[in-house]
């Protein structure tokens, strides 16, 4: 009863409290509000009076800027109050407007009384408004109705403007909003009033409730609930929780003694289980060591256990038996103990090592036995204690002394083997060393053999051609001459055949590629060979196959070479009939990346060979019997083709049966080009003169011929000096480097120089070098040709590197000589006779009438032999007529042969497809 | 706690106020909030459609900038004082080409200007072209795009589109006259006759232009083309003589021109009303009927709209200019005796106010 009287006391007093505090909060908003309301709405409607003022303003400023004021004043009055009343006067009851008088009371602006209306002008508020002319002020209308109301003055057109407000409207919002805050005001109390009631009972409902727990735990029920108030209000919440907590922790420590009892209980049976385990452990333990002593018993190798002093701490029965000691009485003793210092120091010092490096160690070790030292492996280990420390070394040592015997042994052979290997070799080397020294002798035999041939060769075969070329001769001599320069061309070809083949043997030949037409190659060897075949009445036929290229890429020299000694050779062979050389492109191969491979078919109707001896004939320096009853070559020219032909990836069969002629096939692989800068070259025909350049002068040249035998410097000098050229000569490198000085300083340099390589004092190489310098230095030009009997590369690649500008092999040609000079010199000669179509003076001529040869009919060709068959000569002119159009150059070629009845000519022509 | 008890509940009473208060003003702002993320969502969701303006002149030509601005009010595109575009807040991605051929009238820097617009159109491939005045047309539209694909909305093209072939299927336009009649009728009212006298500069663009206004419009002028300002003046005063009103078509091109001496000349010897028809000659007429640019390029967006929303170019026909922007020049009317009407006055512009 006591407690609920408090409750309401409490209730009473909030409630009260509220109920005031509520009331003075009502009076003060409303009087605020009013304030606000007031304050903002002459604002708003100050600044509609402004805006219209604003209006006014403007147009009067525009008026002004016509600067036509009197002209414009009344349209422009008129217009802005027709705009203000479209903009203000919506209906004739409204009780918000603006208006505007004059000054004198006149109405110009109302929404109710006419522009120009004076009935107000005696009314309070007019009299107020003339009065006051700005500003706001109250006044009651006829009706009695309250009104508020703002002014202002606008001076230029002496108007008032004013915006009337009835108070009803301007303070509406006021109202309204203060019968909304009151009524919010009594619903809040009530609400209000209401929680607190309930906030109040539901504060005190703990405090019943802890009366009632705390006297029933005095009774002993500790078990009573007493419900903890979790929310903070204060020391009630701290006594329930207080006296919750005292409850609970004398409940707790009953319950804690309980547990106690229970755990000693659990530890009891579990230190029982405990030993049981460890027992068993130690029975493992016990006989894991004992397997484990057996073990290091029966083991072969020696075991031992060392501490980290050296002391012993076990050995196993085979360190017993070796070393006589027992197991008991090892520990605590030393190496030192039982074997001799030095022995003992090694093994301590690789124990030491284990210790101080905590790696395993393999080390070969000597201990003494009952029968000597004997050679151990050793495998010696740290052993760790629980912390990770080094507490002792295991060591196992096994007996190697035997495998060392055995080593031992195998050394000594490997010594004796070496030496012995070392002894061959050295041989070997000798043998070898003397075996090059020869090689060298050889190759330099072969040189000078080489050059000292062709040394006399060069006098025989120059002199010669100088000698042919005299119109002095009567045809005994001629034919003598002749005799002797081919006696001489046939002895350069057994010398060439000779070096080829030495060439070959010591892998000196390579092969020098250059861009050529095949065609022409073709045409030349034919020529070549063709008074050898004519002498003996054979016949020689190339066929050609028109898929052959024109234009290739090979070593020209070298296949005209294998050409040539396989014609030759097929010509030596054959007494009746002729040579066919069909050339085509193999169709076994397809060409790839512009190679083509090229095969060519020699087919003679000769001898023939034995087939037993078929694979003999490329054998160099073997004839066989035809071979050797022919009395010709060298056996040679067979093998150096095959050597050849095999450079250029390819290889020469031979196909041939005795008594029925034979078959040579060639197969090459040759580049295939789209055209080939053709070589110019000099015609065979005996060169006169220098021809003369445009202007009619033939200009001077100075050369040197320099060779140490005079017979060489004359043949240069008889066949240079009729040409006009100013000759002079040098017997050796010396005198060259003197007159080329001597030249220099009179103002005319020498053009060309002539360079025999090998000459006494200063060869040729040291005399070029030396005018090359000099000249570098004077600023003049010598072009320096070297002539050697030398052939070897070598030699040419010497005289290259020496500074020469070319290389003439000795003996020469005259038309290489000519050649040499249109080359370095760009002269042009005077032939004996005027150039005629057949020395095919272009390679353009040459190709157009190779093409009209392939391109005639088979019909034509037929008729043609024909004639020549009958030597119809009137026949014969008229087919040459026949094709002029189509093939003039053939044509002509044809007639000319025509005319000079070489009817054969004209047959071998037409024979070539 | 009797103590504390009265002051918790007042404070508890108006905070409950407050909250309701807030309650209202927090709503307000999530609504306010929610309106601006759609707008933003608006704009990230939906691709904006590519719309290349092609400016046959530069920027800072009075003329074409007020096409531009017409343009870019229309999409509703702001453009910084560096020429960058913002178009947040539009559908539209603008890209401006300018060809700058008021500077360089050579016809290979034309046709280069117009080629390498091409480029960029050909790679850039807007959905659809705006083309400001003639040389776009004429080089650009005309040679490589007529019945393309791309639709092409020309303005500012002189008098006629037909000799550049519009229209065609792909292709419609506003194009620019000047407004002579609504320039004639006003001055009619204050003239004593209708014969009409009309001063050029002797140009061929001069003579162009008057014989536009006698073709198109059925006028009989009394012409005067003169080449320098004494000789202006001379035919100014010999007009105020032989007609009722007169043209004053524009003065670029006559030598010597004198600005303070033509006004003090036009005010000293002025009789008959005088317009003209570009802004230009507002300070020497009377009244002038000056074309608005903005007109143009208000036009062309919202036809690119049209067209961009799914109507097709050959639905829209080709337009010309209507609205104008009306110059007084009050001391020559005052020096005329002319009373203009109120309204005109309200709606024009002084000359002393531009």
């Amino acid at each position: 009863m006591k407690n609920i009287s408090i409750i309401y006391r409490l209730m009473l007093f909030i409630i009260g409290a509220f109920i005031v505090t509520t009331i003075s909060v009502l009076i003060l908003s409303d009087y605020q509000l009013k304030k606000i309301i007031d304050e903002s709405n002459n604002a708003v409607y100050q600044e509609k009076l402004e805006k219209i003022f604003k209006t006014l303003d403007t147009k009067f400023q525009r008026l002004k800027a016509t600067g036509m004021i009197e002209t414009y004043e009344d349209d422009f009055k008129h217009s802005v109050l027709k705009n203000l009343r479209r903009l203000h006067f919506k209906s004739d009851d409204q009780k918000i407007y603006p208006f505007i008088v004059d000054t004198n009371a006149t109405i110009v602006l109302h929404p109710k009384l006419p522009f120009g209306d004076t009935s107000m002008a005696d009314k309070k508020y007019m009299q107020d408004i003339m009065k006051l002319q700005e500003g706001n002020f109250y006044y009651a209308n006829a009706l009695g109705e309250e009104n508020w109301c703002t002014i202002k003055y606008f001076k230029e057109w002496n108007w008032i403007i004013g915006y009337s407000v009835p108070l009803d409207i301007k303070y509406a919002d006021e109202r309204v909003f203060r019968n909304n805050l009151i009524l919010i005001m009594v619903a809040i109390i009530v609400i209000a009033g209401t929680l607190i009631s309930f906030l109040i009972t539901r504060m005190m409902r703990p405090i019943i409730k802890l009366t009632t727990a705390s006297a029933a735990i005095a009774n002993g029920d500790l078990n009573h609930p007493i419900d903890v108030i979790d929310k903070p209000v204060g020391e009630l919440q701290v006594l329930s929780q207080s006296f919750a907590f005292m409850r609970d922790s004398i409940r707790d420590q009953i319950t804690d003694l309980n547990n106690m009892i229970v755990q000693l209980k659990e530890r009891d049976e579990r230190i029982r289980e405990v030993v049981k385990e460890l027992e068993e452990k130690n029975k493992k333990l016990i006989k894991s060591e004992e397997q484990l002593q057996s073990i290091i018993d029966n083991s072969t190798a020696v075991i031992y256990l060392k501490d980290s002093a050296g002391k012993y701490i076990l050995i196993n029965k085979r360190f017993e038996s070796l070393f006589h000691v027992v197991n008991k009485d090892i520990v605590g003793k030393t190496d030192y103990d039982l074997f001799p210092k030095d022995m003992a120091d090694a093994f301590r010092s690789n124990d030491q090592k284990v210790i101080a490096t905590g790696d395993p160690l393999e080390i070969e070790e000597y201990a003494p036995h009952d029968d000597g030292v004997h050679t151990y492996i050793s495998i010696k280990f740290p052993l760790h204690d629980a912390l990770g420390d080094i507490y002792a070394v295991c060591g196992i040592s096994t007996d190697i002394s035997e495998r060392k015997k055995v080593e031992d042994m195998q050394n000594n052979y490997n010594r004796i083997l070496e030496q012995t290997v070392q002894t061959r070799t050295q041989e070997f080397m000798d043998a070898k060393e003397q075996a090059e020294i020869a090689n060298k002798a050889k190759s330099q035999f072969l040189a000078n053999m080489s050059h000292e041939l062709r040394t006399p060769l060069n006098a025989i075969l120059g002199f010669s051609q100088i000698v042919s070329a005299s119109h002095n001769l009567n045809a005994k001599d001629r034919e003598y001459i002749q005799i002797i320069n081919r006696s001489g061309a046939y002895l350069l070809t057994l010398i060439n055949d000779v070096l080829d083949m030495s060439k070959i043997e010591s892998g000196q030949i390579i092969l020098n590629e250059s861009d050529f037409d095949f065609y022409r190659m073709l045409l030349d060897v034919r020529e070549l060979c063709k008074i050898r075949f004519d002498k003996k009445g054979l016949y020689l036929t190339i066929e050609m196959a028109p898929e052959v290229p024109q234009y290739v890429r090979a070593d020209e020299t070298r296949l005209r070479q294998v050409l040539v000694n396989l014609l030759n050779n097929a010509e030596k062979f054959t007494t009746e009939g002729g040579v066919t050389l069909r050339v085509q492109c193999d169709d076994n191969f397809h060409e790839s990346d512009g190679v083509v491979h090229i095969q060519f078919d020699i087919e003679d109707t000769g001898v023939g060979i034995d087939s037993n001896k078929i694979d003999q004939i490329f054998e160099p320096f073997i004839q066989d019997k035809a071979g050797l009853n022919s009395g010709e070559g060298t056996g040679l020219g067979l093998p150096i083709s095959r050597k050849i032909v095999r450079l250029m990836k390819g290889d020469i069969i031979a196909e041939s049966k005795l008594g029925q002629g034979s078959r040579f096939k060639v197969h090459i692989q040759l580049t295939r080009l789209e055209h080939a800068e053709v070589k110019s070259f000099l015609d065979d025909r005996k060169i006169i003169g220098l021809q003369p350049d445009p202007s009619g002068r033939i200009a001077r040249y100075r050369m040197m011929i320099v060779d140490d035998i005079e017979n060489n410097r004359q043949i240069l000098s008889q066949l240079l000096t009729p040409m006009g050229f100013e000759i002079c000569e040098a017997g050796n490198g010396k005198e060259a480097i003197r007159i080329w000085k001597k030249y220099c300083a009179e103002g005319h340099p020498l053009d060309l120089i002539w360079m025999d390589t090998r000459m006494p004092d200063i060869d040729g190489n040291e005399a070029t070098k030396e005018i090359k310098r000099l000249a570098k230095e004077a600023g003049y030009s010598t072009i320096i040709i070297a002539v050697s009997a030398s052939a070897f590369d070598r030699d040419i690649e010497a005289s290259l590197s020496a500074g020469c500008d070319d290389f003439v092999s000795k003996p020469f040609k005259n038309s290489e000589i000519f050649e040499k000079m249109h080359q370095h010199l760009g002269l042009h000669f005077l032939y004996e006779e005027p150039l005629c179509n057949h020395s095919a003076d272009s390679a353009k001529e040459n190709d157009e009438m190779l093409k009209s040869i392939q391109a005639l009919s088979t019909d034509w060709r037929n008729a043609m032999i024909q004639a020549i068959e009958s030597c119809e000569y009137e026949e014969m002119c008229s087919l040459a007529a026949k094709i002029r159009d189509q093939h003039p150059i053939l044509a002509e070629r044809i007639q000319q042969e025509i005319n000079q009845f070489d009817y054969d000519k004209i047959y071998n022509i037409i024979q070539i497809r | 706690m009797r103590k504390i008890s009265a002051p918790i509940i007042l404070i508890l009473s108006l905070s409950f106020l407050l909250t309701l208060a807030c309650g209202e003003k927090d709503k307000k702002e999530v609504q306010k909030n929610k309106t601006r993320t759609g707008t933003l969502e608006k704009n990230l969701a939906k691709p904006k459609k590519k719309v290349l303006f092609v400016n046959s002149y530069h920027a800072g030509y009075a003329w074409s900038d007020g096409i531009i601005k017409g343009v870019l009010d229309t999409f509703n595109i702001v453009m910084d004082r560096n020429g960058n575009l913002d178009n947040q807040d539009s559908d539209i991605e603008l890209r401006i080409i300018y060809m700058d051929t008021k500077r360089n009238p050579d016809e290979a820097f034309i046709k280069a200007a117009a080629a390498k617009t091409k480029d960029i159109i050909d790679s850039w491939k807007p959905d659809a072209v705006i083309a400001s005045d003639d040389n776009a047309s004429k080089y650009l539209i005309s040679p490589y795009y007529r019945n393309a694909k791309t639709p092409f909305i020309f303005c500012g093209v002189n008098w006629s589109a037909s000799e550049y072939g519009f229209p065609c299927s792909n292709v419609t336009g506003m194009i620019e006259v000047f407004l002579v009649p609504q320039l004639i009728d006003t001055m009619e009212q204050y003239a004593d006759d209708k014969r009409i006298g009309f001063i050029d500069a002797d140009n061929t663009t001069s003579r162009k232009v008057a014989a536009n206004y006698k073709t198109r419009f059925g006028l009989n002028l009394t012409e005067y083309f003169v080449k320098t300002f004494s000789e202006w003046k001379t035919a100014y005063k010999s007009l105020q003589d032989e007609v009722d009103m007169i043209i004053m078509s524009n003065y670029s091109g006559i030598a010597g021109w004198d600005e303070k001496a033509a006004k003090a000349f036009i005010l000293e010897h002025t009789r008959v009303p005088t317009g003209g028809v570009i802004d230009l000659m507002a300070p020497y007429s009377m009244i002038t009927y000056a074309m608005i640019s903005a007109e143009q390029g208000e036009w062309s967006a919202k036809t690119t709209l049209d067209i961009l929303n799914g109507k097709s170019p050959e639905d829209i026909p080709i337009v010309t200019n209507k609205k104008g922007k009306i110059f007084l020049n009050m001391p020559i009317a005052k020096k005329l005796g002319i009373k203009l009407p109120i309204e005109l006055i309200e709606r024009a512009t002084f000359v002393e106010e531009r």
